[in-house]
């Protein structure tokens, strides 16, 4: 992320670190599986994911966005009402900061549309088949009906009513086939195709005012729509659409909390989670298999669902991130719960349970203490320091490190076999190409060290106590915070505004797709200090960015 | 897959952009270092730098391969093989996702192209009417992006899923079937009026942004037309009939295998003349196989899991030289001998040292009979590039398929003597 940048310590002295660090083992900065979007296109300078927004407390550029691969699929089984469509992978959605939402870099290029050619006329020939009572209220050739349908699938696919030209437009399209069917087919397979259903509109309508436009009420009840639930208007929205009734902010957020707490809605801000702390693709990252720990598919959703469950519940209970960081409860089932040796769990879906101070089950509070987050920041068959530090200070604290220099070898020396993890790892300070950025990264990530591989409490790593101290440098202030063990870290973190305005960073980049939105502006619109999980995402809503747009050359 | 797909003559489509790139001077005719021949098909395999240690063929000369272990699997072909090591990336691909690999442009270059992309190009600007001008397959699910580059500094999304490529390639302009005649007809007009409203919406919305945006639908339409240039094509060709029952695996590199056998099918029948797989992703291929080992392709790297990371790259030279053999079993579509005869094979890196994140020490496997174009030895050839610029041998590649009017491939600003192709890997 761009606006957040690590102190001047870390940004004046960028190309000296740069040449300067020596990173150690696999445990270089990237091995936290950073995507392509924060390796490659940032930091890098790979271009391409810049701003098209200048700030969302500003009015942005009139612009379209492609629907995600996702967002696609969804919209066609609820313009079908059917989740049995058929589908098939045409599009690909970019990974820019490790979200696959980005408003610059979805495009339909090279062979996307050959593929949604075939793609729509497959569906189009299943609709037909399958689902022409639900979606033609009348079933004949003659004008009157032909308009009738064209104007139905219209709102459909296009989600705004179809002005009469368009309707022409596919009446030809229709006239020109022989039967009614086959008409339908045609019709179906070209909306499916056309940039109105493929591309959500930030147009707006002119407002006479130096080129200012304020988008439509149906811009808006897509935007609504498909940034707080990744589906196309429901009725009510597309009902006070017509009603001309979303250009009111009071009715715009009664329907962000009807959205919000919506299963889609929730399930947005699932994918939300999963993306922001990197756990999306911990169901598939490889572990060591030793016969002592039972570590199954099932553990890691479990562990997935802890994650999301104390998300959603902070979001819907006007929680906010230092909860989300420090809470002394978390939410387990039986599985799980015994994986942590929290024994009082005994239900097969998540229940929330306090996790006790000391003895069994007694773990770091919120979400650092998670298996999720613990296991997939960890290397196959131990912890990570490097992994762990290199998630807190980009992900909880928005700060930018740069990639290890080229040419050094990044795999650890071999010291002797009963050395410690952290021995391993203090090379990085002990050598002076490492420490700049390590002494930055490894102190905060041994804090971690109680933790092993799976996610397990340990008191013992390789026949030696564990050594969970370490210390939070590189702090806005200059402020350094001594840590001893994941608990005191969880605890710093909580108290640090970087946190929640890293949160409002990440947020807003969900949302929009776009970079540049202020997170000092949002935190204000969200509320201050008082900020909640649930008020920032309100914030992003009303800001000016989400209602106005300006026309640009 | 029913029906029978013909060759097609296409009306040449080349987007504005493709006359565009900044760092190739399209000068006249240049004497080409090679006589010895020219390859009609390029096929690239490309993955992640290696272990160099491992890699290397100590002992070799250039007349006799001296095989590694990790290059064992290649030994089929040691009479068609040429392996040359020591070649500078000239700092364009010293680290995850720096593009120079394929480019031969940094991170600090811009509007890139890579190999593939270009070769394409400029095969289609010489007449060739192929429906595909390139066609780019593999990577991982999870990584939407690769290392392939077409003038910008957006990387390009490969297809990951053959089901998908299937379809795309073997599938998309049959219209489902055995269409008599009427029928077909019937579909295209169908389809073009389809198209032509979807372009007139296209043209719509653009009059209404500013110039960024509106470049997001200038690609838009690109494709629209390549899809039309492939739906006029009359099919008059060599026949294809490629086996179906093509399926996805959940192992991202058996997709990338199969991506191979469909590149090579898709030449068989001319429908692209240049292929390129991307065997999984640099950071993010998690592995399950049997005969490689279970866990992240990344972290047998940096994890020093020496055994796995040369259990994996022979794994994907026995791709090469599988690929190898289906070439030779397929006549070339203009009957002149085998496609094997005909493609030059080449298997690229994003890096080189990959312990290191180093790209000073780049290394290709090439294989292929690509029209006699490469110098080959009865026991294969090793060479050692004395840190001249890879990129050297991108101009190679581009050379052996016909194309000499460049002034060097990629940035090598800095030394003029870069700006020429490798003549010791020619006949």
């Amino acid at each position: 992320m761009h606006s957040i940048k690590l102190e001047s310590l870390i940004i004046a002295s960028l190309p000296l670190l740069a040449t300067a660090c020596h990173a150690g083992g696999e445990a270089e900065i990237d091995d936290v599986g950073m995507t392509d979007g924060e390796t490659g296109e940032d930091e890098s300078g790979d271009g391409g994911a810049e701003p098209t927004a200048p700030d969302c407390t500003e009015a942005g550029p009139r612009m379209i966005r492609r629907l995600s691969a996702h967002q696609l699929y969804v919209t066609l089984q609820a313009i079908f009402e059917d989740e049995s469509v058929p589908h098939a992978d045409v599009l690909s959605d970019p990974v820019v900061h490790g979200f696959r939402v980005d408003a610059t870099e979805a495009l339909v290029r090279d062979l996307n549309a050959q593929q949604l050619m075939q793609y729509a006329e497959s569906v189009a020939e299943w609709a037909v088949a399958n689902k022409l009572g639900q979606i033609a209220s009348c079933q004949s050739t003659d004008p009157a009906c032909r308009d009738e349908v064209i104007a139905e699938l219209g709102l459909r696919f296009y989600r705004e009513p179809l002005a009469d030209a368009k309707i022409s437009a596919y009446a030809e399209l229709f006239d020109a086939q022989p039967t009614f069917d086959e008409a339908v087919t045609v019709v179906i397979a070209t909306m499916m195709q056309s940039p109105y259903f493929l591309y959500r509109r930030e147009l707006g309508a002119d407002t006479g005012d130096e080129g200012r436009f304020l988008l439509t009420d149906y811009e808006l009840a897509s935007n609504l729509s498909y940034s707080l639930t990744n589906r196309p208007p429901d009725d009510e929205l597309l009902g006070l659409a017509a009603q001309g009734a979303l250009g009111d902010p009071q009715v715009r957020m009664e329907q962000f909390e009807r959205l919000v707490a919506s299963p889609q809605g929730q399930e947005n801000l699932e994918r939300f989670v999963r993306s922001w702390l990197e756990i999306d693709d911990f169901e598939s990252t490889a572990k060591v298999e030793v016969p002592e720990v039972q570590f199954t598919d099932e553990h890691r959703q479990d562990m997935l669902a802890e994650t999301t469950a104390l998300f959603l519940h902070l979001f819907g209970s006007q929680g906010d991130v230092a909860e989300l960081l420090s809470a002394n409860y978390t939410f387990v089932n039986q599985n799980l719960g015994h994986f942590y040796r929290l024994w009082q769990a005994n239900t097969p879906d998540p229940q929330m349970i306090e996790i006790p101070a000391e003895g069994d089950g007694a773990r770091a509070p919120g979400i650092l203490g998670h298996g999720s987050i613990l296991a997939r920041h960890a290397l196959t068959d131990n912890s990570s320091p490097v992994a762990r530090g290199v998630l807190v200070r980009r992900r909880l604290l928005c700060q930018e490190l740069p990639e290890p220099p080229a040419g050094v070898d990044t795999n650890l020396q071999p010291i002797a076999e009963d050395a410690s993890n952290r021995e391993r790892y203090e090379q990085h300070s002990t050598d002076g190409q490492c420490s700049g950025c390590h002494n930055l990264i490894d102190p905060v990530g041994f804090a971690f060290e109680h933790y092993d591989t799976f996610g397990r409490y340990r008191d013992v790593e390789n026949g030696h106590p564990i050594d969970a101290s370490g210390v939070l440098a590189g702090l806005e202030g200059g402020e350094q915070i001594e840590l001893d063990g994941l608990d005191s870290l969880a605890q710093a973190l909580a108290t640090r505004p970087e946190t929640q305005a890293c949160y409002a960073e990440y947020l807003s980049y969900y949302t929009y797709g776009l970079d540049g939105c202020n997170p000092e502006a949002i935190e204000e619109l969200s509320g201050g200090d008082a900020a909640t999980l649930q008020s920032t995402m309100a914030a992003i809503i009303e800001a000016p960015h989400f209602v106005e747009r300006i026309a640009v050359k | 897959m029913p029906g029978t797909l013909g060759r097609r003559s296409f009306v040449s489509s080349m987007a504005a952009a493709t006359l565009l790139s900044p760092f190739i001077s399209l000068l006249g005719p240049r004497r080409a270092i090679a006589a010895g021949g020219k390859a009609k098909y390029l096929l690239i395999f490309h993955t992640t730098g290696t272990m160099i240690d491992q890699w290397t063929p100590t002992g070799s000369t250039e007349s006799d391969i001296v095989f590694s272990p990790m290059l064992e699997p290649l030994e089929p072909l040691r009479d068609s093989l040429v392996v040359i090591d020591e070649l500078d990336s000239k700092g364009t691909s010293d680290n995850h996702a720096a593009p120079g690999g394929l480019t031969g442009v940094g991170h600090s270059g811009s509007n890139r192209v890579s190999l593939e992309q270009f070769v394409g190009d400029k095969l289609a600007q010489q007449g060739v009417s192929t429906p595909f001008e390139n066609l780019i397959l593999g990577g991982v699910s999870s990584e939407a992006q690769s290392t392939f580059f077409r003038y910008s500094d957006q990387a390009l999304s490969p297809l990951f899923s053959p089901a998908a490529a299937y379809e795309t390639i073997f599938a998309g302009i049959a219209g489902g079937g055995d269409l008599d005649g009427e029928a077909a007809e019937r579909l295209l007009a169908r389809r073009q009026s389809s198209l032509d409203l979807i372009t007139s919406e296209i043209s719509e919305l653009s009059d209404q942004l500013g110039h960024s945006e509106r470049q997001k639908l200038e690609l838009h339409t690109d494709s629209i037309r390549q899809l039309e240039d492939r739906l006029l094509g009359n099919g008059d060709g060599p026949e294809c009939n490629p086996a179906g029952g093509v399926t996805d695996s959940p192992e991202a590199l058996v997709n990338s295998a199969t991506h191979v056998e469909l590149a090579i099918t898709a030449f068989s029948c001319d429908l692209t003349r240049v292929a390129a797989i991307e065997f999984g992703h640099h950071q993010a291929t998690q592995v399950g196989l049997p005969e490689i080992g279970t866990g992240d392709w990344h972290q047998f790297i940096h994890g020093g899991q020496t055994e796995q990371v040369v259990n994996l790259e022979r794994w994907v030279g026995e791709q090469f030289v599988a690929a190898a053999e289906q070439l030779r079993s397929m006549p070339a579509p203009d009957g002149d001998g085998s496609l094997f005869d005909q493609t030059l094979m080449i298997w690229t890196r994003g890096m080189g040292d990959a312990v290191a994140h180093n790209g000073s020490n780049m290394r290709f496997v090439l294989s292929g009979g690509a029209g006699g174009y490469l110098k080959t030895a009865p026991g294969g050839r090793y060479l050692q590039g004395g840190g001249e610029a890879h990129q050297r041998v991108l101009f190679n590649c581009c050379e052996a398929m016909g194309i000499t009017d460049l002034e060097g491939f990629g940035s090598t600003e800095s030394d003029a003597g870069a700006r020429e192709p490798l003549s010791i890997l020619c006949a």
